[in-house]
């Protein structure tokens, strides 16, 4: 009897020795998998027309040049802040005469939000930035600006003007923060 | 010859206890050892680029102009001829602000098999939450690679941040 008792027992840890392996192997037939991804914050205006010309038909005082539109394009990933996304400003202003800039036109070419006039009407240009359009939401998050915009630019006489030929510079920022 | 004899009587004595007895008994126990091997069936995943299970898209061009592809190896290792069926689970994938990923902004397909296997998203799908089938084995079963390739980008600008989720790739047998 001892002699079966110790066999069965053998048997007993013969089988545990042999399955531990098995458990390990135990079917298996899941794989979690992370996904990362990181986009960095973007900003680009780009305008379709780096010159352009104002001409004045009429020399007197008060008279206005043509209006020239000029077409930006606009992108950004980050625009948190709401007002005065696009601001401009001229490098420097003159007695006899001032350029105005109006914000014209925005065509949204897939953003989640969009940009409106901050201001009805043209505005004097000075040499400190002045705000030509706020962003609205339109969906999700309401971060992504992404359209042409379309801002008019236009000169007027402040006095008589000799006939010439004047260069300004207009610099035009799109701020998202 | 005295001598002769004494080493001989000296050996006859001693002999046993160096050999041991020369007659023993025998006795024979028999012992039964069974075993089952166990049908295994393993599904494992890697990136190509990184060789972890993990789709890392590090940092990328956030506009529609680009896209960008990570790579997943997936091996199933099985010793049953049982067919199966590979599946993915997908879960949303947000950025810190949660802000959801655009659904059209990431894509994925899979390959047909190494081995024979079947791919059952053979062209670029949108890459959606839900569990969808992606693989079927040859009607043997059998071991078998695959990719899953995942494209991002491409379709629209994406917001700024840093994007996570996560998704599960599964298998069952027939």
């Amino acid at each position: 009897m001892p002699a079966m008792r110790a066999q069965f027992l053998f048997k007993v840890r013969l089988a545990f020795v042999l399955s531990a392996p098995l458990l390990l192997l135990a079917p298996v037939c899941m794989a979690a998998i992370s996904i990362n991804m990181k986009v960095p914050t973007f900003i680009q205006v780009e305008g379709g027309t780096v010159n352009f010309l104002l001409p004045f038909s009429d020399f007197t005082t008060g008279a206005e040049s043509e209006t020239a539109v000029v077409l930006y394009t606009v992108i950004a990933n980050s625009v948190n802040r709401s007002q005065g996304v696009l601001k401009a400003k001229i490098n420097s202003t003159d007695t006899d005469l001032n350029v105005q800039a109006k914000f014209n036109s925005f065509t949204n070419q897939g953003g989640n939000a969009a940009l409106v006039q901050s201001q009805p009407g043209f505005v004097i240009l000075t040499t400190t930035d002045i705000s030509l359009a706020d962003k609205v939401r339109l969906s999700g998050s309401g971060r992504i600006v992404q359209g042409d915009v379309g801002i008019a630019f236009k000169a007027k006489a402040l006095t008589e003007l000799a006939a010439q030929t004047r260069i300004k510079t207009v610099q035009l920022t799109f701020t998202d923060a | 010859m005295k001598r002769k004899w004494f080493a001989f009587g000296v050996l006859w004595v001693l002999w046993p206890c160096v050999q041991g007895p020369l007659w023993a008994e025998v006795d024979t126990k028999s012992v039964h050892v069974s075993f089952a091997v166990r049908p295994v069936f393993i599904v494992k995943t890697v990136s190509s680029s990184s060789g972890i299970p993990i789709v890392d898209f590090g940092w990328v061009v956030p506009s529609k102009d680009s896209s960008q592809t990570e790579i997943l190896d997936v091996s199933v290792a099985t010793n049953t001829v049982r067919p199966y069926k590979i599946y993915q689970t997908a879960k949303m994938i947000r950025s810190a602000d949660g802000i959801a990923l655009a659904g059209e902004s990431m894509r994925f397909m899979a390959s047909p098999g190494r081995e024979g296997g079947r791919s059952e998203a053979p062209s670029y799908e949108e890459f959606k939450p839900g569990k969808r089938l992606i693989f079927s084995s040859r009607p043997g079963g059998g071991a078998d690679d695959f990719q899953i390739f995942y494209l991002l980008g491409g379709a629209a600008v994406l917001d700024a941040g840093d994007y996570y989720g996560s998704m599960e790739i599964d298998g069952e047998l027939s």
